[in-house]
Formats: C-alpha cells, structure tokens, sequence
C-alpha cells in the first residue's frame, strides 16, 4: 500500500514538472512578443513624432507667413526677421551690463553680438526708415562700449567708440550727441531695456 | 505570419500616436517662438522709433514714427499678431504723436487725419474712443513739447 502511495506521488511530480517547463517557455513565449510590439511601437513612435514635429512647425509657419508673398512683402518680412533678432541681443546685452557678475570681456562679448546682429541687419534691410533704426541702435551699442572700456580703464578705446557712436547719432539726425547725454541716455536704455 | 501582422499594428500605432503628439508639441513650440519674434520685433520697433522721437529732430522723427506706424499694419498680418492689443496701443499712441508733430508744424489737416487714424486703431480692440478726448491727448503733447526743457 505504501509503495503504490509513493509510485502516485513519484507520477504527480513528474507530470508537475513537465507542466511547469510549459509554462515557462509559454511565458518566454508571450514575453518576446510583448518585447517585439513594444519595439516596434517605440520606433513608430520615435518615426512618428520626427514626422509631425516637422508637419506641426511646418503647418505652424506656413500660417504665420500665409499672407506674405510678393516682393515688398517678402522685404517686410526681413526687416522683421532682423529686427527681432536684433531687439532679443539687445535685451540679452543690456541685462548682462546690469549684471555685476559680468566683467568687461564677457560685457564685449555680448555688445559686439549686437553689433553683429546690426551689421546682419543691414544687409537684409532696404527700407531707409528701418536702416536708420538699426543705425541708432549700433550708436547705442557703440556708446555702452565706450562705457565698458572706460570703466576697465581703457581710454583711448572709449574715445574711439565714443567717437563712432557720435558720428552715427549725428547722421541719424540726433540734436544733442554730445559724451554726457550718450552716457545718459546708454544707462537709462539699460535699465529699461535689461530683463 | 501573425507575428508580422502584430508588428505592423504596433508600428503604426506608434506612428500615429507620435505623429499627433509631434504634430501637437512642433506646432506649440513652432507658435511659441513665433509670439516671442512678434513681440520682439514690435518692442524693437516701437523702441527704437520711440527713441528716435525723442532724440532726433523733428523731420528724422516723423520718419521713424510713421515707418513704425507702416511697420505696425504689416505686422497686423502675422498670425502671431492677432490678438496683440499692445501693438495697436502702441500703434495708436504712434499716432497720436505724429498728430502733435503736425500740430506743431501747423499742418492741422494731416494733424486731424492722425487723429483719425489713432481712433480707427483703437477702435480695431474695441475702444470707441472719441474725437475729442484724442485732441485732448494731442493738446497735452503739444504743449508739453513747447515748455522749454530743463537745463541738464
């Protein structure tokens, strides 16, 4: 009675052990299939949202410009261009010349960005009115780099700069271009124009 | 054969469900970036003329307000631009002080046809402002820019 009740026992276990090896390798199974549409939906995914990044700026843009075609409109639109760009360097000057933090190098640093923004400006820009703008700003910016050189004892820089700001405020039709007005008005724009 | 049908399916459910949030994320940075050129340009603009007014004689003064007041209905035009109450504020204010300028040079018709303008502008954000609180506004600019400035 004994040995039939241990022959029963032997037999559940093997069959346990032959369904558990089912199990596992089902699991295994189900497992990489899981693993391969998870896969395969990430790099849909990825492909997927590229593609509509693109269409979405796209879509976005052609309906920013929409109404902009001909080629006085097409002027407009680079006159905007570069006073934008010009007007996002100055904010991000005038606020690092506010900035104690900021020596003389990195002052230059960012005054000779809108400089570059200027001359870029010039180069897109045909109306008149807007040159003259952009005129203004580059005295402006030509007037804080004589600051900045003043304050870091560098006088005959100053001098120059100061020099070069007079003559195209002058041209700009400013009435008093004189060294103490610059001056004054330069630290007023930086602090309305800093962030 | 069926592994590949699920593969396709997982794919293109990625496709799609990325598409839509690119599309969605490309075109809230894209606008984003736009409102901020938007306002920067019109703050640069504006500005700079504003400046100019102040600083520069009167015939280099005009130029820059009117070119800002021309620059401003362009501008009007851009998607990002719709909505902009500030830009029509400003704009209107632009011509409030051309009208000035004109009334100063005793060209009171083209001064009366800024005023004009000034009205359609605030009109366009919905303000019926009337004539003759606009001609206050001017009266105030003209006889401040007549008090002789303070020595500095």
């Amino acid at each position: 009675m004994l040995s039939v009740q241990r022959l029963l026992a032997s037999r559940k276990h093997e069959g346990g052990t032959a369904q558990g090896k089912v199990c596992q390798s089902e699991a295994k199974r189900v497992f990489k299939k899981v693993a391969l549409f998870t896969l395969l939906f990430l790099v849909g995914a990825a492909i997927g949202s590229g593609a509509g990044w693109e269409l979405g700026s796209s879509f976005e843009s052609a309906r920013e410009f929409h109404a902009f075609r001909t080629a006085e409109e097409k002027a407009f639109l680079r006159t905007y261009e570069s006073i934008a760009s010009l007007w996002i360097v100055n904010m991000g000057s005038a606020t690092r010349l506010q900035d104690p933090k900021y020596g003389p190098e990195g002052r230059r640093e960012y005054l000779n960005l809108v400089l570059d923004a200027a001359q870029k400006g010039r180069t897109q820009v045909v109306d008149p009115a807007a040159l003259t703008l952009i005129d203004v700003e580059t005295g402006v910016t030509y007037v804080r780099l004589a600051m900045v050189e003043e304050a870091a004892g560098n006088l005959p820089a100053s001098q120059s700069w100061m020099q070069k700001a007079q003559t195209i405020l002058k041209q700009a039709g400013w009435k008093d271009y004189s060294e103490p007005h610059l001056k004054e008005i330069a630290e007023a724009l930086n602090k309305r124009d800093g962030i | 054969m069926r592994a590949l049908k699920f593969g396709g399916i997982a794919l293109s459910v990625g496709l799609v469900m990325g598409g839509a949030v690119g599309w969605h994320l490309g075109g809230t940075v894209s606008g984003g970036q736009s409102t901020l050129r938007e306002m920067s340009a019109a703050a640069g603009y504006g500005q700079l003329a504003v400046l100019q007014d102040e600083q520069a004689d009167t015939e280099h003064a005009r130029q820059a307000l009117l070119a800002f007041t021309n620059f401003s209905r362009s501008m009007r035009r851009l998607h990002s631009a719709q909505g902009d109450q500030a830009l029509l504020i400003d704009t209107g204010r632009t011509y409030l002080q051309l009208a000035a300028i004109e009334e100063l040079a005793d060209n009171n018709s083209l001064s009366h046809q800024y005023v004009l303008d000034a009205q359609q502008t605030f009109l366009f954000m919905g303000r019926n402002i009337p004539e003759q609180d606009l001609d206050q506004q001017v009266a105030k600019i003209v006889a401040s820019a007549r008090l002789p400035s303070p020595p500095s």
